[in-house]
């Protein structure tokens, strides 16, 4: 029995438009026309007790607002979901009970206190006995090296000391699931590495259950087997992380400079051909052609300078949905014959 | 029955916690604790002039003596005391809450969500202030009517003051549930906060159409006018009756209104 | 020239539209503000027995109700703010480019006031007008010309006077660390003795002894008294000389706190 299960999932935001010129405003005035923003689109999906699964998508893309459903914030406007076998936004105390999350950019400890007052107060609200109350935040001090902070007010930690104390906080009372939220938001490396290494150890040693959010590849690099990545609302891929990077690195950026001007139909007999800035000439290149495409431009064309890049993320994303390269929506434990 | 009044004690002991974390946070910023703390004594000085007022026109309004007022004045500033203390800031900053994203990490904590979002925040120190000097009003007021104050007129005058802060609670709660639909509910805050200043002069000044809406409609002096009327021995047992039922069918009704509103936020919002 | 009328449309457009909103936030404000006047509108009718010839405080009815509408929108009219950026700027060094002209400071912070003032003064003028005209349809209030022109003559000088005082207040940042609420608290003082809530005349004898010695009155007391026409003008002289004697010996206090505040500020730095 899958610990999450999501089934045709979507939510639309209404709201209303703002129109041009004054004959609109006036209109407005009267009557709205009610626009439709579909935030997330229909998606499919399960994720088993002990996975850690990361929701990796652009802005806007949908994984927070996925994230909201299935923590309970909000209603869908359709499909069916349920987490730890209820319905997550009939926000039984029971659930709320065996769940906990942290949004990255909002903090659920008292700014001027220190982080302990705060750990009291969920050990009240969860109802945590005292010995083991203190058992497991000594246990989580120990291994998080907290223990010289823990008297610190709040708003004097660092943004990456402040995090940790967050999720201190959200495992306090040992839940089953764990939603994060852009946990690494603003984070420098070192910090955003910590973090990562704390979830990955807990969800190993203890099958917690860990549904993350992020807009930054090396989050789910260094936490997850496992990605869901969305765009645009949409589920465009669901599978191991391999598959994704092998996806998203099948085709560079190789940027020309030249040092004199190229007929535009000379460049557009190149495959790949994107556009032309002055002298600056860009091409999308499957990996294993880059080195062939590169002697070629080499020999025939008047090039200064050659670079060669990733694609940014947002459009390798967008490359997947549209089905470039290998875009189709893979499961990977049904192809392995796990359901 | 048993999980309902352990679930009542869970929230009792949580309330105490968060009263604490409250002062420790004030001590923070002492300045603000001190000074907000003259700002109220300036308040109450405001207050307690319309007392003088009362005293020194040495007439009765509308059948009440100078002492009599002063009982009203007390009860007033006695209830300004949960007002102020207790529950008013953090219905005027639902507004914040929602916008910075504390209201939907509230949602997914195992305790009722309108308790946490409405009482996290308190004064103790505005709290004591106007509860001592309402008290003090009060006793002083009773003394010159040259009334004692037995057990069952003490607990009889606590439960109105209880049922007073009920409805007062309830009658701010359900406008700032519209904080939902509108996000921003600042002026309407402002308008509520000024009419609080109504319970200032005893009922009976507004004339009996305006006591009657006042009463029965939106129930603004049930807040601090019945509790004096007890303490006076005045209060009628349609008032009486009306001060037990007013509180449980006006939180009910802020209930409904905090639910609806919820619902419109889980489900239309962006 | 299409052109030119569609961008001053469209934003003629935004600005309805926002300001559609922002009527509604500035009609709960105003009903806000009102608030203070029912409740003492209502205390008062309430007082005064029927009939002309009752005095109360040494006011009969119309003079009263008068005084309360009046003096609000006075209060309203003369009041600072500008305490709050002086110690801002204290505190942020924003100082420091003024410190070389000693006038400047003060120059900048009285023509910042004076222009915001010239604003909010139609507005409440215009009110105040109505409010007046309404007193005099339906009760009867006396209204001179002359009282009209010594009025606004008082209110120049209230202004000056108010903005003296608070300077005094502001200085308070070149001592204290940290404000709170204090600016606040001293505000509804200052009010207060300036007869903002109440005519002076209800603290009794001694106290309104007192509070005739102070400068406070001639803020709000002495120009609401001129427009009642309780003050006739060879009166009002001799109160115009004693406020400008106020005026002069707060200028100097306001000097010597400025001076010995900005060399403190600039030993101690920001």
């Amino acid at each position: 029995m899958s610990i999450i299960e999501v089934n045709g999932l979507a939510r639309s935001f209404a709201y209303h438009e703002k129109p041009e010129g004054l004959n609109g405003s006036l209109r407005s005035l009267v009557r709205r026309t009610k626009k439709i923003r579909e935030a997330v689109k229909g998606i499919t999906f399960s994720v088993d007790e002990g996975e850690v699964v990361g929701f990796l998508g652009p802005n806007g893309a949908g994984k927070t607002t996925t994230l909201k459903m299935l923590a309970g914030i909000m209603h869908p406007s359709g499909g069916t979901a349920r987490v730890l076998d209820t319905i997550p936004w009939q926000r039984k105390k029971s659930f709320r009970m065996r769940i906990a999350i942290v949004l990255g950019q909002r903090s659920q400890l008292w700014p001027d206190l220190p982080a302990r007052e705060s750990f009291l107060l969920n050990r009240a609200i969860y109802e945590i006995p005292k010995s083991d109350y203190e058992r497991r935040l000594g246990e989580l001090v120990e291994r998080f090296g907290l223990k010289d902070l823990m008297g610190i007010q709040v708003r004097r930690l660092s943004l990456g000391e402040r995090m940790k104390m967050d999720i201190v906080a959200a495992l306090l009372h040992r839940p089953s699931v764990l939603f994060l939220d852009e946990p690494t938001i603003g984070l420098d490396l070192l910090s955003q590495r910590a973090i990562q290494d704390l979830v990955r150890t807990l969800n190993r040693e203890e099958r917690l259950t860990v549904m993350l959010t992020s807009h930054y590849l090396s989050d789910i690099e260094n936490l997850c087997e496992r990605v869901v990545l969305i765009n645009d609302g949409s589920l465009v891929y669901d599978g191991a992380l391999a598959g994704v990077n092998a996806t998203l690195s099948e085709r560079k950026t190789v940027t020309l400079v030249l040092s004199a001007p190229v007929p535009h139909a000379v460049l557009a007999r190149y495959d790949g051909f994107r556009d032309m800035n002055g002298l600056t000439a860009r091409f999308e290149v499957p990996r294993a052609a880059v080195k062939s495409f590169s002697r070629q431009a080499l020999d025939e064309l008047p090039v200064v300078d050659l670079t060669i890049e990733e694609i940014p993320l947002e459009e390798g994303i967008a490359a997947l949905y549209r089905g470039d390269a290998r875009g189709e929506i893979r499961d990977t434990r049904r192809e392995a014959g796990r359901e | 029955m048993r999980a309902v009044l352990k679930e009542i004690r869970k929230h009792f002991k949580i309330y105490a916690m968060l009263v604490r974390m409250n002062i420790m946070s004030q001590m923070e910023y002492r300045a603000n604790f001190v000074t907000g703390m003259m700002m109220e004594i300036g308040y109450l000085i405001v207050k307690i002039l319309y007392v003088v007022v009362a005293y020194r026109a040495g007439r009765s309004i509308a059948g009440f003596t100078p002492d009599e007022v002063i009982v009203f004045v007390g009860t007033y500033v006695l209830l300004t005391g949960f007002y102020a203390g207790v529950f008013m800031m953090n219905l005027f900053q639902l507004p914040g809450l929602i916008q910075d994203g504390s209201f939907d990490m509230l949602m997914t904590k195992p305790v009722s969500l309108q308790f946490l979002a409405t009482f996290r925040r308190s004064d103790i120190g505005i709290f004591l202030i106007d509860v001592t000097a309402g008290i003090i009003l009060v006793s002083l007021g009773l003394s010159r009517l040259g009334s004692s104050a037995g057990l069952p007129r003490v607990l009889g005058y606590a439960f109105f003051v209880a049922s007073g802060a009920a409805v007062g609670y309830a009658l701010y709660l359900i406008p700032q549930s519209l904080v939902f639909r509108l996000l921003n509910t600042a002026s309407i805050a402002e308008l509520t906060d000024s009419f609080w200043d109504f319970n200032n002069v005893p009922m009976i000044v507004y004339g009996k159409v305006g006591k009657f809406i006042g009463v029965f409609v939106i129930p603004m002096f049930v807040i601090t006018s019945f509790p004096a009327l007890f303490a006076l021995g005045r209060m009628s047992v349609l008032y009486a009756i009306w001060g037990i039922i007013a509180p449980v069918l006006f939180l009910t009704l802020a209930r409904v209104c905090w639910k609806a509103g919820l619902r419109h936020y889980t489900s239309a919002s962006g | 020239m299409s052109d030119v009328i569609a961008k001053y449309g469209r934003c003629f457009g935004v600005g309805l539209r926002n300001s559609f909103a922002y009527r509604i936030n500035f009609a709960f404000s105003f009903l806000a503000a009102l608030s203070p006047v029912v409740i003492q509108t209502a205390l008062w009718t309430n007082l005064y027995k029927p009939g002309s010839a009752d005095l109360l405080f040494g006011f009969n009815y119309v003079q009263m109700i008068a005084y309360t509408v009046i003096a609000n929108l006075v209060s309203r009219l003369v009041r600072t703010g500008f305490e709050y950026e002086m110690n801002t700027d204290i505190r942020t060094g924003g100082l420091d480019r003024f410190l070389v002209k000693p006038i400047g400071y003060f120059g900048f912070r009285m023509s910042v006031f004076l222009g915001a003032k010239a604003a909010q003064t139609v507005l409440t003028g215009m009110v105040l007008a109505a409010a007046v005209a309404v007193m005099t349809a339906f009760l009867g209030f006396p209204l001179h010309g002359a009282a009209v022109a010594t009025f606004a003559g008082s209110i120049l000088v209230a202004l000056m006077l108010n903005f003296l005082i608070f300077w005094c207040v502001g200085c308070v940042g070149f001592w204290l660390t940290e404000i709170g609420f204090l600016f606040e608290a001293v505000r509804i003082i200052i009010i207060t003795a300036s007869g903002g809530i109440f005519p002076l005349s209800v603290f009794g004898d001694l106290g309104e002894r007192i509070l005739d010695a102070l400068p406070f009155r001639f803020t709000i007391q002495f120009p609401t008294e001129i427009l009642c026409g309780r003050i006739p003008v060879h009166e009002a002289a001799s109160g115009f000389a004693l406020a400008g004697a106020w005026i002069a010996a707060l200028a100097l206090l306001d000097r010597f706190l400025w001076n010995r505040g900005v060399r403190r500020f600039a030993a101690v730095g920001s």
